[in-house]
């Protein structure tokens, strides 16, 4: 009896959430769906109709669709590969730090907490071939000769991945920081007293209790960067080889107000990000099983 | 009952206070007219004017942001929900076909402006399926700067030809470490601005009405423009970095003094004539270069103004028209703003020519403008053009493959 109450107390507790997430998550997306039915052009409304599953059969011969997919996801498994590397990295050295933590930790945090329009605008000015920092400095201390073009069509894609690197690797430390710090020390003494080295102990200790917390990160990570737009948007617009589907997305949402075939490439996108999502996380959990 | 009452006449008080402030008197017409940010205040001093001359109308004039893409998106958003809070829009002058096309901006009346009076290109940018659609009110077009002083000290005249132009660069810009000709190369609207005026003085021609009836002489004639930009980079005249560059970019390596010419807008001109400018005094305008035998142009830019189809005002948002383009706002605003008019007459007015004495080189220019292909579904066929001429110029595909493959898609833009 008071079971059953308690039930009815907990589905009424749940219900504001699981409203928000109707509203916010479940509907949106379903008329997304509706809407990747139809062809739909806000600026000519009167052509509309419905077209079944056509605007999918598109996307399927869409050469530019399968160009982004690819240097997109080139981005993503690149920068967030370097991300993980580099945040573990600050995070083992921020975690032994022990004069001036919070001046560390608060500098560090410093690029993920400026707007990323307002950092990509400073990477285009730093990276800039004639008047930037980055080739004054190169050319001052000998490295070039000639100026380098950072956003031009070789580099680009690199530049674009080390500024995302910068800009997104503190999210990753943190992160891997709070892992860090909830491992019990008496894991390491008893290691000690065993006589295990630095990297045993790293191997066998620190790594697998972080598995849950670098899930977390790369998960985080793996969705955001397949998003990407505003970096990508200011540092190049897209050309030389770094046009991501975002960036495609909106020029067909609302360069050519065309809502149909829009849709159909949103809804591909989040089919694409929620296998993704849902891959990582069966393998971060199977691989932290207890074998 | 006596209570109810009082507070009935109350709220009515109220009600009537309330609507009274937020509307304009009895019987007058209120005009909203948007448009970019004037900062010189030529448009508010016009517009403050024309209210007191024109008792039981009131224009307001709305400022709309200065980047072109949230103004467009701004005007479809309220168009496309047939929104009648703005009785005048300032159009750019790729929009028209789009806007005309939806049904979002009225043809104009015949009579309301004499066509003679006004620049050729400009006027042409408004005119869809032959119906006229609103009146020029600023413009702009691609412009050749050079350096007139090293030009003459080495003895080259001014060249006309992109053969004399390469021979210039070759003569007075390398042996310096200078860079011969820098433009705007990015992937963006500037760079179909810059490729289309090297296209059109090759005597090509990207219509997409040709593209129907001739496609492969639109394809050789893309191919051919992709080649002409590609030499400048082959033989050293452009930097790579070129293919970065915004307006703002090239500027500064030409205001700085490190390039021999430079193409650009008109605005350019304030700014090697500033105080920060390393060059100032040593600049010449020309028009740009062509190919032996052929023409040059330039594109244009700028801005025109339509009536909304949606307006409840049509004839007084009509009549502000007919004032905010007639002769003397135009001189206005070229003497205090520096805008560019549209109307012949304005070039050759002393007071304006006093004010911006470099006027005059630039109706020379003006002459031969041409506007960049029309149609309703524009942003697709910049995007393309864009996109494939940059990636040819990035040498990530062949001149041939990337013409070809702006071809097909804009035959099947021009189907829709």
């Amino acid at each position: 009896m008071i079971r059953r109450h308690e039930t009815r107390l907990a589905l009424w507790l749940l219900t504001p959430a699981l409203a928000f997430v109707i509203v916010l998550g479940a509907f949106p997306v379903c008329s997304q769906f509706v809407l990747s039915l139809t062809d739909l052009n806000l600026k000519f409304p009167a052509e509309q109709g419905f077209v079944g599953l056509s605007n999918f059969a598109r996307l399927l011969g869409d050469d530019a669709f399968w160009r982004d997919l690819g240097q997109t996801f080139t981005f993503t498994v690149v920068s967030v590969s370097l991300e993980l590397l580099l945040g573990l990295a600050i995070a083992l050295i921020l975690n032994n730090v022990i004069r001036g933590r919070t001046a560390m930790n608060s500098s560090i945090l410093m690029p993920w907490v400026l707007p990323t329009v307002v950092a990509a605008t400073m990477w285009s000015l730093l990276l800039n071939d004639r008047i930037g920092l980055v080739n004054s400095v190169l050319g001052r201390i000998g490295l070039t000769d000639a100026p380098i073009v950072w956003l031009g069509p070789r580099l680009a894609m690199t530049s674009v991945i080390l500024a995302d690197v910068w800009k997104t690797t503190p999210f990753v430390a943190i992160i891997l920081l709070a892992g860090l710090k909830s491992i019990p020390r008496q894991y390491y003494e008893a290691a000690e007293i065993d006589g295990a080295g630095r990297w045993a102990t790293f191997r066998a200790i620190t790594l697998p209790l972080l598995k849950p917390f670098i899930a977390v990160a790369v998960l985080f990570r793996a969705m955001d960067a397949f998003r990407i737009f505003d970096l990508i948007w200011v540092l190049t617009g897209g050309a030389s080889r770094t046009e991501t589907l975002s960036i495609y997305i909106y020029r067909v949402l609302f360069r050519y107000s065309d809502l149909g075939y829009g849709s159909a490439m949103t809804v591909a996108l989040f089919a694409i990000i929620f296998l993704m999502s849902l891959g990582l996380i069966r393998f971060m959990r199977l691989s932290s099983e207890p074998r | 009952m006596k209570g109810g009452l009082l507070l009935a006449a109350v709220l009515a008080a109220t009600v009537a206070l309330v609507l009274g402030c937020s509307t304009p008197e009895e019987g007058e017409i209120e005009i909203i007219f948007a448009a970019g940010n004037d900062p010189s205040g030529a448009t508010d001093s016009l517009v403050v004017e024309y209210n007191a001359s024109h008792p039981g109308v009131i224009v307001k004039f709305q400022p709309m942001p200065a980047n072109t893409d949230t103004q467009h998106d701004n005007y479809v958003t309220i168009l496309s929900a047939r929104g009648t809070a703005i009785d005048l829009y300032s159009l750019d002058v790729i929009w028209t076909a789009e806007f005309a096309k939806a049904g979002w901006i009225a043809p104009l009346p015949d009579g309301l402006i004499d066509p003679g009076d006004f620049l050729e290109g400009p006027l042409a940018s408004l005119t869809y399926e032959g119906v006229l659609y609103g009146v020029p009110w600023f413009t702009d077009a691609g412009v050749m700067y050079y350096r007139k002083d090293l030009l003459e000290e080495a003895g080259v005249p001014v060249p006309e030809t992109w053969d004399e132009f390469r021979r210039a660069c070759r003569q007075v810009a390398l042996p310096r470490g200078m860079d011969g000709f820098v433009w705007q190369g990015a992937r963006y609207e500037g760079l179909i601005c810059d490729y289309l005026e090297f296209l059109w003085g090759l005597g090509g021609s990207i219509e997409l009405d040709r593209i129907r009836t001739d496609p492969a002489a639109v394809e050789s004639d893309i191919a051919a423009a992709i080649e002409l930009a590609l030499s400048f980079f082959d033989d050293g005249l452009s930097p790579e970095s070129v293919l970065t560059y915004k307006e703002e970019d090239s500027r500064r390596l030409f205001t700085e003094g490190q390039a021999l010419f430079h193409r650009n807008w008109p605005y350019a001109w304030s700014m090697a004539e500033g105080e920060e400018s390393k060059v100032k005094g040593l600049v010449g305008i020309a028009p740009l270069m062509h190919a032996d035998g052929e023409k040059s142009y330039s594109t244009i830019g700028g801005w025109n103004v339509a009536v909304s189809s949606y307006t409840e005002h049509p004839e007084e948002a009509l009549e502000f028209l007919a004032f905010i383009t007639s002769e003397r706002a135009l001189k206005l605003r070229a003497i205090e703003g520096g805008y560019l008019p549209t109307r012949n007459a304005t070039y050759e007015d002393p007071d304006v020519l006093a004010a911006n004495p470099h006027f005059g080189s630039f109706f020379e220019v003006f002459r031969n403008t041409r506007n960049r292909p029309s149609s309703p579904h524009y942003p697709r066929v910049s995007d393309t053009i864009q996109e494939h001429v940059h990636a040819a110029l990035a040498r990530e595909t062949a001149p041939g493959d990337a013409a070809a493959a702006i071809v097909s898609e804009l035959a099947e833009i021009a189907d829709l």
